[in-house]
């Protein structure tokens, strides 16, 4: 009894699946040890932008211009104000919930019952709450007025008249560093109960310390008024985005340097990295991480990618220009546009869209690797 | 003495501790022996084994200092590629003798041993990493028409890692008489290719 009314106090200890996966890679979270910083994303994106990370000038001002993914990821302390169920289901397909944030939740191997693990830790119960009492026309009007759209975007819903709007109450800092931060209120009603909406609105620094929405304190009319609007206000469901095919070839000659800079040194070379130049880790992709075995597939170089990956089925080396699932399309174009599919709300069974977690490599860009492939793998 | 053992201690101080990755261009930005090895990689895989050898040679201090290869690279994954470096180039050399000097843990210097020697590091580094198709190719290059049906299982299996390896397949076939092969082979090595690797023809095996 009181070993439970200590873990009510404290909060449940991680279970293990949040060291399996590795959740403090880019996440900080409640009794959680801090990744090594060799294996932090967003620490070693944040040192970069902070200008401390250990690197010449150039290497840094350079990194710093194009730096936009993974500069900052949720506090999980945060979580606490979000249904548990709603989490679990999130991790087993996670979407774009903050559109202005390039990078989402990645796709990870978990299982249900990993993911019933860490909704649990992370969420208090389930439990059904009074529902929203609020004045929902009110609470539309004091959206506008309050500037909430400065940051939020509210999908499928008709909103007021833009002239009720203010002037936007923030300083631009504060909306570069709000809006990557800001989640589509379209999900509200299914990330959070009616209770928990208004007290995240009334109290945020609550839940997030360094929330972006510190200064901001709703009156309890407010925050009921608001929270009626978000949770009753009719939703348009958008048609899905559709699933772009696999572009053809081009008809001019691509070769390794240009694929390589466009893509594979681009992107993927932060998780499929060459273990010897690592300090032995050669990333997630490679020799392991993120609850994924090591796959050894180095996308560091020509060489490396040559080389292929280990299948998961047979663990024997596989080449990554074998066809993947539909028998045609090579394995590495394949999981390409399987995070096409993915974005679109279509993930492929079988196939693991890359990158993992990132916009889409663009289409244009995907068409440079199909043609370098047709091409005979030119270097 | 007492100067050579402390510049060594600063060596030590100052290569073992090399910055955190996150990315790997920050190894190659440091101006240090991960650069030089870095370098070295780069000349061999442009055909210029010689120049290789003469860059891990003085950054390793070697010789005059004959200061090995354990000591300059004190970071065990940069020693493994020094090394390797090392081994591919004697293997790559006409004769098979690039170390004058000695070689890198002091083996004797006469060719048959410096490609004995080669072969050893490619078939530790190969008992370490079986499944690691580069390694299996470099190893099979080293080992010479016995490399042949290694490198035909990566090809197999469309596994070849670069024109060196279809340079080594080439000389395999040509070996065992397979003309048709041996040019099938040299096709890819040519389409593949990078500058210095030499397609037009398959090198003599003994």
């Amino acid at each position: 009894m009181t070993a439970l009314l200590l873990i009510a106090l404290l909060g449940a200890p991680p279970p293990e699946a949040a060291v399996r996966f590795e959740c403090a890679r880019c996440h900080e979270a409640p009794d959680l040890p801090a990744a090594p910083p060799e294996k932090q994303c967003v620490g070693c994106h944040q040192r970069i932008l902070a200008g401390s990370f250990e690197a010449e000038a150039p290497l840094l001002t350079r990194w710093q211009r194009r730096l936009t993914s993974l500069n900052h990821a949720p506090d999980l302390r945060g979580a606490r104000r979000l249904r548990r169920s709603w989490i679990a289901a999130f991790l087993q397909r996670p979407f774009d919930v903050r559109p202005e944030q390039p990078a989402t939740m990645p796709r990870l191997a978990l299982t249900a019952a990993d993911a019933d693990a860490l909704a649990a830790w992370l969420a208090p119960p389930d439990a059904d709450g009074p529902v929203a009492s609020g004045d929902a026309a009110r609470g539309a009007l004091r959206l506008m007025q309050l500037g909430c759209l400065a940051c939020h975007q509210f999908t499928g819903v008709t909103l007021p008249d833009v002239s009720l709007a203010g002037p936007i109450p923030f300083a631009p800092a504060e909306l570069v560093r709000g809006r990557p931060r800001a989640p589509d209120l379209t999900w509200t009603r299914d990330r959070m109960t009616p209770a928990a909406a208004v007290a995240w609105l009334q109290n945020p620094t609550a839940f997030v310390a360094d929330t972006p929405m510190a200064s901001y304190r709703a009156s309890d009319e407010d925050a009921r008024d608001l929270v009626a609007f978000l949770f009753q206000s009719p939703l348009l469901q958008p048609p899905p985005p559709p699933v772009p095919a696999t572009p053809a070839p081009l008809d001019r000659p691509v070769r390794w340097p240009e694929v390589e800079a466009r893509v594979f040194k681009h992107v993927c070379w932060h998780c499929h990295s060459d273990p010897a130049y690592a300090l032995g880790d050669g990333g997630p992709g490679n020799t392991g991480g993120f609850g994924f075995p090591a796959r050894r597939l180095n996308l560091a170089s020509a060489t490396g990618l040559a080389s292929g990956l280990l299948d998961a089925t047979t663990g024997q080396r596989r080449s990554v220009f074998t066809p993947g699932p539909d028998g045609k399309t090579p394995l590495l174009v394949a999981a390409l546009m399987a995070r096409h599919a993915e974005v679109a709300g279509r993930p492929v069974a079988g196939v693991r869209g890359m990158p993992l977690g990132l916009p889409p490599i663009p289409l244009e860009d995907v068409q440079l690797v199909v043609t370098w492939i047709a091409q005979g793998r030119p270097r | 003495m007492r100067a050579a053992f402390s510049w060594s201690l600063a060596g030590l101080l100052l290569f073992g501790g090399a910055a955190l990755a996150c990315g790997n261009e920050v190894y190659l930005s440091k101006k240090t022996q991960e650069a030089a090895v870095a370098k070295a990689e780069a000349q061999l895989a442009a055909g210029d084994a010689a120049s290789a050898v003469r860059g891990l040679m003085r950054a390793a201090h070697y010789p005059p200092m004959a200061r090995r290869f354990e000591f300059a690279f004190s970071r065990r994954p940069l020693r493994l590629r020094a090394w390797r470096v090392a081994a591919i180039a004697v293997v790559r050399t006409p004769g098979h003798q690039p170390f004058d000097h000695g070689l890198p843990d002091a083996a004797p210097v006469q060719p048959p041993r410096q490609l004995t020697w080669a072969r050893g590091v490619l078939a530790r580094e190969l008992a370490a990493r079986p499944d690691d198709p580069v390694v299996v190719a470099l190893d099979a290059e080293a080992r010479g028409a016995a490399g042949t049906d290694a490198l035909e299982d990566l090809a197999r299996r469309d596994l070849m890692p670069d024109a060196w390896a279809w340079r080594a397949l080439a000389a395999g076939r040509a070996h065992r008489g397979d003309a048709a092969g041996r040019d099938a082979a040299l096709t890819r090595c040519r389409a593949v290719a990078t500058p210095g690797v030499t397609c037009d023809d398959a090198p003599t095996l003994l």
